[in-house]
């Protein structure tokens, strides 16, 4: 699939800053120096059997809580400074990750095969097998230090 | 104007004299009195902009307004273009929160126009036809016939010359409004917010107005819960006949077609069906007309070539609709002048001047409306000889879908564009090898918007395809809709005011809306379906009524057929189009004024705050795309009636979100302020997906005043919901339970066990009259 730095969807971006790709192994590192990272975990994609084994803090969106809550709790409450998505629908969560750009200091990264421009760290475009190796490495990375 | 007055003591040279009381009254403009003294006057009749500045400030503090710029930019001056991003000012010193809040006020403007503009020229066809005098008449079951204008105005709409005045105050309103957008005018976010919500409250008005006057005009059913059963689906339309599909939101044309082909003895000969809200008006005025479906399915129904012309009024018409109309073979007529799209008028010249004008050039523009009906039959009749042996050839056969396929590249930028990132290369995949199942999916899902198409290096027709593979395997698409039966009766809310006020009916759900639903029409029946089951009040209007109907159970009913159409426990009330969205408030306000007697008259803020605090009401709009589903869920916000959207309404920029901890209220029988738990919970929240949508739903019908027995039915429904769609209790139930008394006696146990692990206390005050205004 080309353009893995365009936006998934090409029309997601929000025009002037765009994330920065990062690979596997800065996102552990960046989990890794979090002192409070959080996981908000949706309920689609094929990695989530394996990124409910994270030891890190999660929150499952919506069964535990509406993204736009959860988003917005983090933001109020100021005690993560990392805070990851994976398995949200696309499009939504591009668009309600741009509440995080503006209005808030913690550093968001999102870890699904589809590049998020309106996170400032994002996985880049990727098949899902290659995906789903890239998560599987991440949390025996993080789990295993 | 009124003026009264005691002046207790007048001392002049001329005159000296104690406790002297004056009356009299001023005549301003054309301003009339109303002869009757039907309720005192409230403190805002006609409100400007700044008259109900205080109770959205109320809101606004208990929902702060939620941003999600989709942009980092201001575009709207040549200063720019600014950079918003990250706390940056622009140039004229906007920040992002005012910028988005600006733009949500455009888009409630649009709206707002938007809903004026067709009322005004609904009214005043029926003005030049009926005259200014012609009475507005809903009937012996509604007094209150027009609940938002006598909140709003202060006034009891007698005729339609009334209702003229009515939109002349939305029109001066929405001018204001617009022009407090412009470069170098508000700067806070917390004023567009306001300005917003009250150009929301002008759109209801605005509907109310159009509503009304098209009842009466055009005779609708006047709140009439046995309104017949309207034919409806892909499949409906017999296409032997000539075929005439209209298709926006205007009734005048398409009601001008039913009185010629009535006129002449024609039903046997030509086939009207409409698309969008102008279906569903049609066959509120002539329930043979059929309803193809929502906005969603235009170009699958066009490109299949059943019509023979196509009628085109206004809003939410596909901009390219000509051009797609003319590769079918059909012709078009525009009629209104919102959208004329390019095409000569032909108003002027006679009517069969018009029809050869059109036959030559295959299109054109009527602004006559008495000239459409006949016009568009005639045509029809011609047309449909001339295209008969090629009417069937629109949509490529199945084995050139295969065909069609094969040429795929498998580049995937199908999916990558398709607004709901459906996997279409993988349908495309299957049909290279004649397999259709991925299709068949795609067919049910799909709202045929074509952006893959656009995006396709081969240019295939994606959309053409998809239809002809539903076209193709499913020969079901017959439905039913119940015909819009307009307002709610009184006697109707007399029948359920308390019910409703102490939680006995645990809510009324308004699925509304139009249909950028992210997974076909479906999930809207199975909303719907869910609180029929659990005797909630379904209401619905506009696309989302259409939806509703297009599911069947295996007796192939659709739950038309199976629910009744009262406004009751357990009934499903079609009022109507998008402009009937006005009888949804409109049965809220009629709880405040027909069972807590409440004076409507100019007394805006007291009536919302009875409804945010006392109706446990809440709309859903699972597929809002438009600037009118904007305004019309502003509007409702203002009235106290919170909103849940579907995922792609985030895109609108704004959500109204509590941070879910205890809001405060005024007891007015114990004179003290009160801690509640959060309900409403929000005002307008997005959820992702139905089980979400549907989970939300008994938590946002809770409200402050509910009895024990109410709020433990609106528990139970929440626990059931929530252990139906997600397998476990709500996460956040200990914010509803007030007492043990709120906890429903089936689930006794595990609720007590939950409250136990999360270390709940009762709360020691419930309030037995809240307000929030104090």
């Amino acid at each position: 699939m080309l353009g893995k730095t365009t936006p998934y969807q090409p029309t997601a971006g929000s025009n002037l800053n765009h994330a920065e790709i990062v690979s596997t192994k800065i996102a552990v590192s960046m989990i890794k120096r979090s002192k409070h990272p959080i996981l908000i975990l949706g309920s689609y994609g094929e990695g989530l059997e394996y990124l409910e084994k994270l030891n890190i803090e999660k929150i499952y969106t919506p069964r535990d809580m509406n993204l736009l809550d959860a988003i917005k709790k983090i933001s109020n409450e100021k005690k993560h400074d990392l805070v990851i998505f994976s398995g949200i629908t696309y499009y939504y969560l591009a668009q309600a990750i741009t509440h995080l750009k503006h209005f808030s200091d913690i550093t968001s990264l999102t870890i699904d095969n589809m590049y998020h421009p309106n996170a400032k760290y994002s996985f880049p475009n990727m098949e899902k097998k290659e995906h789903l190796e890239a998560i599987k490495r991440l949390v025996m990375l993080v789990n295993n230090p | 104007m009124k003026v009264e007055g005691d002046i207790k003591k007048i001392v002049s040279p001329l005159l000296k004299s104690k406790n002297l009381k004056i009356t009299g009254s001023i005549k301003i403009g054309d301003y009339e009195e109303p002869s009757e003294e039907w309720e005192s006057i409230g403190p805002t009749p006609k409100p400007k902009i700044t008259d109900l500045r205080k109770w959205d400030f109320k809101l606004l503090k208990r929902y702060p307004p939620f941003y999600m710029p989709i942009c980092d930019m201001c575009c709207l001056c040549t200063f720019g273009k600014c950079d918003l991003s990250r706390g940056k000012k622009g140039a004229c010193g906007i920040n992002i929160k005012a910028q988005q809040s600006r733009i949500v006020l455009i888009a409630c403007c649009i709206g707002a126009a938007c809903h004026a503009g067709h009322s005004r020229h609904v009214l005043h066809t029926l003005i030049e036809r009926f005259g200014k005098d012609y009475p507005i008449d809903l009937g012996n079951s509604i007094d209150v016939e027009a609940p938002i204008t006598r909140t709003v105005m202060g006034i009891k709409p007698k005729t339609l010359g009334d209702l003229e005045k009515v939109l002349d105050y939305c029109e001066e309103q929405i001018t204001h409004l617009l022009s407090a957008t412009h470069t170098g005018q508000e700067g806070s976010y917390l004023d567009f917010e306001s300005k917003a919500l009250h150009a929301g409250m002008i759109d209801d008005l605005a509907r109310e107005v159009g509503d009304i006057a098209q009842i009466v005009g055009f005779n609708m059913p006047k709140g009439d819960a046995n309104a017949p059963l309207i034919e409806m689906g892909l499949k409906c339309v017999d296409k032997n006949k000539s075929v005439i599909l209209c298709i926006g939101h205007n009734v005048v044309p398409g009601a001008e077609i039913m009185n010629y082909i009535e006129d002449n003895n024609l039903e046997e000969e030509i086939e009207v069906c409409g698309i969008c809200c102008t279906a569903i008006d049609v066959s509120r005025y002539n329930d043979r007309a059929k309803v193809i479906g929502p906005l969603s399915r235009q170009l699958m129904f066009i490109r299949s070539g059943v019509a023979d012309v196509v009628v085109v009024d206004e809003q939410c018409i596909r901009t390219d609709v000509l051009e797609e109309v003319l590769k079918t073979g059909a012709v078009l007529i525009a009629t209104n002048e919102k959208m004329c799209l390019g095409l000569e008028d032909l108003s002027h010249l006679s009517e069969d001047e018009i029809i050869t004008k059109i036959l030559r050039d295959r299109a054109g523009l009527i602004l006559d409306e008495h000239k459409v009906g006949k016009v568009a039959t005639e045509l029809a009749k011609i047309i449909s000889k001339e295209r008969k042996h090629t009417k069937d050839k629109c949509l490529p056969t199945l084995e050139e879908v295969r065909a069609l396929a094969n040429k795929c590249t498998e580049c995937g930028w199908c999916d990558r564009v398709c607004p709901n990132s459906f996997e279409v290369m993988d349908v495309m995949i299957g049909a290279k090898e004649g397999n259709f199942d991925k299709f068949k999916e795609l067919y049910k899902k799909c709202y045929g918007c074509g952006r893959c198409e656009c995006e396709c290096e081969r240019k295939l027709p994606i959309v053409s395809m998809t239809t002809k593979v539903g076209d193709y395997f499913f020969k079901d698409l017959d439905f039913k809709i119940r015909a819009g039966r307009g307002p709610i009766q009184d006697v109707e809310i007399r029948n359920v005011g308390a019910p409703i006020v102490f939680g006995d009916i645990p809510g009324i759900v308004a699925l509304v809306g139009c249909a950028n639903h992210p997974n076909g029409e479906e999930e809207v029946a199975m909303i719907a379906k869910e609180f029929l089951e659990r005797k909630y009040i379904v209401v619905t209007t506009g696309c989302a009524a259409m939806a509703i109907g297009m599911w069947k159970d295996k007796d192939g009913k659709t739950l038309y057929d199976k629910y009744p159409g009262e406004f009751k426990a357990g009934g499903l009330v079609n009022c109507g189009s998008c402009l009937s969205n006005c009888h949804i408030t409109g049965a809220a306000i009629k709880v405040a004024n027909i069972f807590a007697r409440l004076p409507l008259r100019g007394n805006y803020e007291e009536v919302a705050d009875y409804i945010l605090n006392k109706v446990g009401a809440v709309g859903v709009a699972w597929g809002a795309m438009s600037q009118k589903a904007a305004s019309i869920a502003t509007g409702a916000n203002r009235w106290g009636v919170p909103v849940i959207v579907g995922p792609h309404s985030t895109k609108y920029r704004r959500m109204y979100l509590s941070d879910g901890n205890d809001f405060e209220v005024f007891d007015k029988s114990c004179k003290e302020v009160v801690k509640i738990g959060p309900v409403p919970e929000h005002l307008i929240t997005p959820a992702e997906n139905m089980k979400e949508c549907i989970c939300m739903i008994p938590k946002l019908c809770m409200r402050a005043s509910d009895g024990p027995k109410g709020r433990g039915m609106k528990i139970y429904h929440y626990v059931s919901v929530y252990e139906k769609y997600f397998g476990c209790m709500p996460p956040d139930l200990e914010k509803f339970v007030r007492t043990e008394s709120d906890i429903p006696f089936m689930m006794k146990d595990k609720i007590k066990e939950y409250l136990k692990e999360k270390n709940w206390k009762p709360r020691e005050k419930l309030p037995k009259d809240p307000t929030l205004i104090y």
